[in-house]
């Protein structure tokens, strides 16, 4: 990956610090309006005339020496922001954190220069082995001081804050002592991270474990809030719903959003589509009902 | 979970990766999640395997592809932050259940050499071939990352090429097939044998002259193998 020409390149944000920052990264100063980098959309970014305020990639598909991937998110930086969305740093797990993958990170995102890089709350794997699942965690006392230590060894490797994402979940724990909006508000008191927020998660999470999805929002730190994803969910066996990121973003997460943006502030919107991905003017479609969302709620 | 998150964590890793949950089923509310996370963890590897080896797959077919994947994926966890790291030693597996198939084994040698060179650091010309004063019969070379020099005994070279537009079928034919790089785009060819055994030789780590000579090939050819090697910066000096 070539470092990126800081001098030419679009920014909605100030730079990131270079140290932890005890304070959170600050808001962008509008709504930002974006789509994930997925393969069959590439040369569309690559000749910058996608309508989008910035792209999200996924973090490990360019970690990468070089070859095409780097060649593209070379080529796409040059037109639109980026962030970096990971899904392997297994922030929940107890042991600590690879400082070779964080290393890794580290190299991409100084090169790239993100508007912010972004993981789960969740752990992937424990003793180097990697489930490429995104796992469950108890919302326990124990579990809220390890990921706090996580967070602060991310953000210190990373030299920049980091946004952490609401998990989709299948389970709850017997040990669990506190609900999830409790744990990721503590999450950004304790460590400066601050939040991207997937809407479909919590219409999953919630109907999965038979809550009310107001009940994330009645609880959620939305001062700390800086991303949206938008997506759409699976039946799978026994009624419960799979993020499977593969259909159209559902009626029931647009109600979800329109609320969402009553109590959020300027955020970075994206439309988040991983399989059967449609043609880029569909997920421009839904992008542009997520934008007209927007007026609607701040007038 | 009264022994710790971590003690949790090996417990339900080792679970899904046995395919079998009940392990932690005391630890949750409900079960029937369970179930979504055993599917997903062993769905997760079998797909990263048939990104990886698709020309096999297309090959072997999907059932008999996801069978072997399966069987492969139950026993070898992914130790990399993604799954383009997932199977390098998936060949090699299959080699040793399909020994009379030895085509499949080098399909997938194949498939996870140009996997592999897609995304290896870019090829650099060689400069320091230019340089003065080099003492080519005492030099040592290696194989530049993302080339690789694979040792076949059947088409499966020319399978893969026909893959999926045209049958064929596999044939007795040894022979050593070069991946590289060029550009962006992976490739590969079929050496002539000479070629390929100076190249293994040097590949190795034989001296440049003692190869050369041992090769029995004439200085012409050699020089014309030579300056297409470093056109394409397939070698590089060993440090």
């Amino acid at each position: 990956m070539s470092p990126a020409g800081a001098g030419c390149l679009p920014t909605g944000l100030p730079a990131p610090s270079p140290a932890r920052s005890p304070t959170l990264i600050p808001p962008p100063a509008r709504s930002l309006y974006g789509l994930g980098l997925r393969r069959p959309h590439h040369e569309a970014f690559l000749t910058g005339t996608v309508p989008v305020d910035f792209v999200e990639v996924i973090s490990e598909n360019f970690m990468v020496d070089g070859g095409r991937p780097a060649h593209v998110l070379t080529g796409v930086r040059q037109h639109h922001d980026v962030v970096l969305h990971g899904v392997s740093m297994s922030l929940g797990t107890a042991t600590g954190l690879d400082n070779a993958y964080l290393a890794r990170l580290r190299r991409l995102a100084d090169a790239v220069q993100p508007l912010w890089v972004s993981d789960h709350l969740a752990w992937t794997g424990i003793d180097g082995v990697n489930s490429h699942d995104l796992l469950p965690l108890p919302y326990s006392e124990e579990a809220l001081t390890i990921v706090c230590r996580n967070i602060d060894q991310a953000q210190d490797a990373l030299g920049r804050p980091l946004l952490v994402e609401n998990p989709s979940t299948y389970l709850e724990f017997h040990a669990s002592q506190m609900p999830e909006w409790e744990f990721l508000a503590a999450l950004v008191d304790r460590t400066g991270c601050a939040l991207l927020l997937d809407v479909n998660n919590i219409h999953v999470s919630a109907h999965n474990h038979g809550r009310d999805p107001f009940d994330w929002l009645d609880g959620l730190p939305w001062h700390a809030v800086r991303q949206l994803h938008l997506a759409g969910p699976s039946r799978g066996a026994d009624g419960l719903l799979i993020d499977t990121h593969d259909t159209p973003v559902p009626d029931r997460v647009w109600d979800l959003y329109s609320e969402v943006r009553k109590r959020a502030g300027p955020v970075a919107v994206m439309i988040e589509r991983d399989d059967d991905i449609p043609p880029l003017a569909d997920l421009l479609t839904e992008l542009d009902r997520a934008r007209f969302a927007e007026p609607q709620v701040l007038r | 979970m009264k022994s710790g998150l971590a003690e949790f964590q090996r417990r339900f890793q080792a679970g899904l990766i046995a395919g079998d949950l009940a392990g932690v089923a005391a630890d949750v509310m409900r079960t029937p999640g369970l179930a979504v996370h055993t599917h997903a963890a062993r769905a997760m590897l079998v797909d990263g395997l048939a990104d990886n080896f698709a020309k096999t797959l297309h090959w072997l077919g999907g059932e008999a592809f996801t069978d072997l994947a399966l069987d492969y994926a139950a026993i070898t966890p992914s130790n990399s932050w993604t799954l383009a790291d997932y199977g390098d030693d998936f060949p090699d597996y299959l080699r040793r259940k399909l020994p009379d198939d030895r085509e499949v084994a080098e399909l997938a040698a194949l498939d996870w050499a140009l996997r592999t060179a897609f995304g290896a650091a870019d090829p650099q010309p060689a400069q320091w071939a230019q340089a003065p004063g080099i003492d080519w019969d005492a030099l040592r070379l290696k194989l530049a990352p993302g080339a690789a020099l694979l040792a076949f005994a059947t088409n499966a070279d020319a399978i893969w090429a026909a893959i999926p537009d045209l049958p064929m079928a596999p044939t007795a034919a040894p022979g050593w097939v070069l991946v590289w790089r060029d550009g962006s785009e992976p490739r590969f060819r079929r050496l002539q044998r000479r070629e390929g055994d100076l190249l293994a030789a040097i590949a190795a780590g034989q001296r440049f002259g003692p190869a050369c000579d041992q090769s029995g090939a004439t200085s012409l050819l050699i020089g014309g193998w030579l300056q297409a090697w470093l056109n394409a910066g397939l070698v590089v000096p060993r440090d």
